[in-house]
């Protein structure tokens, strides 16, 4: 299923990953595609704070590191950056199918359309593309439930 | 007595010999060094498998600089982390393995606390220690952070990034403006040559009450300049695009380094990590410490800010500052026999650590 979302302002788009969030489940992965400054680091930290990662703990781009681990989340979160990685071989040493074969975390990957074939199918993908200076154009992609749960949220109705 | 520092926590993979008076016998990059024969060819940016070609000929590099070898090694330093766990993971191996064998004294090192004190290493003309307290600025291409240094041992969190690095901000700005990587040193050196004040760009979060940054807006501010009006043309447009982006970044980096040691009362800063290359922000930071903003209220009356700088090469990744946290682990008779690499920064609670790792919330 697909489906197009406005996102006003980011208060829409918090809305939203929290809507996402309670229809999220471990072992899902989320690829997030946009330009940069899109707002794909954005989305994760709003995902992050409505799966429980306290206020203290700030989401960081993690494009240097390549991967953040948030155990604080329910259910845990990975957050990956693989804009900076040369070839799927190197994803055998981020441990990100670990997390997703075996269910353990909600597994979000920016910069992931070059490794669809080595990662597998995602649960979701989300296109984010400015319209504004806070404003977002979100292309859906991904479950059935995934999809209506982004439909029946605040920020769709 | 000398440390073997090795360092595998992100790109570079390094050893140095070190002592804990912060004398550097050795200094060894694998990037740096000019024949990469013995790597296989040209070193790739980041990967284990890049870090596991490079750290026995680069240990092996290290060691030749003293007359015994490891014979005249008196403990092992490795960085414990925060880093990519798999690149982390081929330094702490190669650290187990020589301490072992060799029946040497092992610490782990937090690289971060390794920044900081990197300072402390005697490299380049005229090298003063810098006395504790003092406020550090740790701004890299991966972290971004104000820190108040008691002693080796007592580090406190007093800020840092909510989302992108000072560097990754230079190095994306770069990327939108069709430069190269890295970006910190082609931004600064046409921002030399522009007008700061063409474009406006925003300050985010400005405020010297919060020491906390956020780079992120800033990067969309540009993206979204460059949307609408394309990748300037002409060198002058572009100049003027990167002076007003150094700006407006170095401006907030500034501001709040100098605030941190006005509200610690500490008239001593340093800066830390490759971001404390740019030209634009030792310049800022020195005006502002100098300046009427940059006084700090001592004993002896408001004192202005001194401003302490390493040379470049103590302020990117460097085994050197590993080794030298190390041996001042070791010269306290602190050893580690369980050796995890860890991911992310675990001081990333605000307050004071102890010794024994117990955290005094402020």
């Amino acid at each position: 299923m697909s489906a197009r979302l406005d996102l006003v302002d980011e208060a829409a788009t918090i809305r939203l990953a929290r809507a996402l969030a309670a229809a999220l489940q471990p072992g899902d992965l989320v690829l997030l595609e946009g330009g940069l400054g899109a707002g794909k680091t954005f989305f994760v930290g709003a995902l992050a704070r409505a799966l429980g990662v306290p206020d203290e703990i700030p989401i960081q781009s993690p494009t240097f590191a390549l991967v953040h681990e948030y155990p604080e989340a329910s259910p845990p979160l990975v957050h990956a950056d693989l804009y900076r990685l040369g070839d799927a071989d190197e994803l055998d040493y981020l441990d990100l199918g670990d997390a997703l074969r075996s269910g353990a975390a909600i597994v979000c990957v920016e910069w992931g359309e070059r490794f669809v074939d080595a990662l597998g199918a995602p649960a979701l993908t989300l296109r984010l593309t400015p319209t504004g200076p806070t404003s977002r154009a979100l292309d859906l992609e991904g479950r059935d439930a995934l999809i209506a749960a982004a439909l029946a949220s605040p920020t769709a109705l | 007595m000398w440390v073997l520092g090795i360092e595998s926590s992100c790109d570079e993979t390094a050893a140095a010999i070190v002592d804990a008076a912060g004398n550097v016998r050795a200094d060894v990059v694998a990037s740096q060094i000019a024949e990469h024969a013995p790597f296989g060819g040209v070193v790739p940016e980041l990967a284990a498998r890049a870090h596991l070609r490079a750290v026995v000929p680069v240990v092996e590099r290290a060691l030749t600089a003293l007359p015994g070898g490891l014979a005249d090694v008196g403990g092992i330093a490795v960085t414990q982390g925060p880093g990519l766990v798999g690149a982390l993971l081929v330094g702490l191996q190669v650290a187990r393995a020589i301490a072992w064998e060799t029946e040497l004294p092992l610490v782990g090192v937090n690289h971060l606390d390794a920044h900081l004190l990197a300072v402390q290493l005697r490299l380049g003309d005229g090298h003063v220690p810098v006395p504790y307290p003092f406020v550090s600025l740790l701004a890299s291409g991966g972290h971004t952070a104000l820190y108040r240094v008691d002693a080796p041992d007592a580090i406190t969190l007093l800020g840092q990034t909510r989302d992108d690095a000072a560097g990754e901000a230079f190095d994306k700005a770069a990327k939108l403006l069709g430069l190269g990587y890295p970006g910190g040193p082609v931004v600064d050196r046409l921002a030399a040559q522009g007008d700061p004040t063409a474009l406006e760009l925003p300050l985010p979060m400005a405020s010297r009450k919060n020491l906390d940054f956020s780079f992120s807006g800033l990067k969309t501010a540009l993206a979204r300049h460059v949307a609408d009006h394309g990748v300037p043309s002409s060198e002058r447009e572009l100049a003027d695009v990167c002076a007003s982006y150094q700006r407006a970044l170095v401006e907030v980096l500034a501001r709040k380094a100098v605030a941190a040691c006005v509200q610690e009362g500490i008239p001593r800063l340093t800066l830390a990590g490759g971001v404390a290359a740019n030209r634009g922000l030792r310049a800022r930071v020195k005006e502002l410490a100098a300046g009427r903003h940059g006084k700090v209220a001592t004993d002896a009356g408001p004192t202005p800010v001194e401003v302490f700088v390493p040379v470049l090469r103590a302020c990117t990744d460097n085994a050197a500052m590993i080794a030298y946290a190390g041996a001042l682990r070791l010269a306290r008779g602190e050893r580690d026999t369980d050796l995890s690499p860890f991911s992310r920064d675990p001081r990333r609670e605000r307050g004071k650590f102890r010794r024994d790792g117990t955290l005094v919330r402020r």
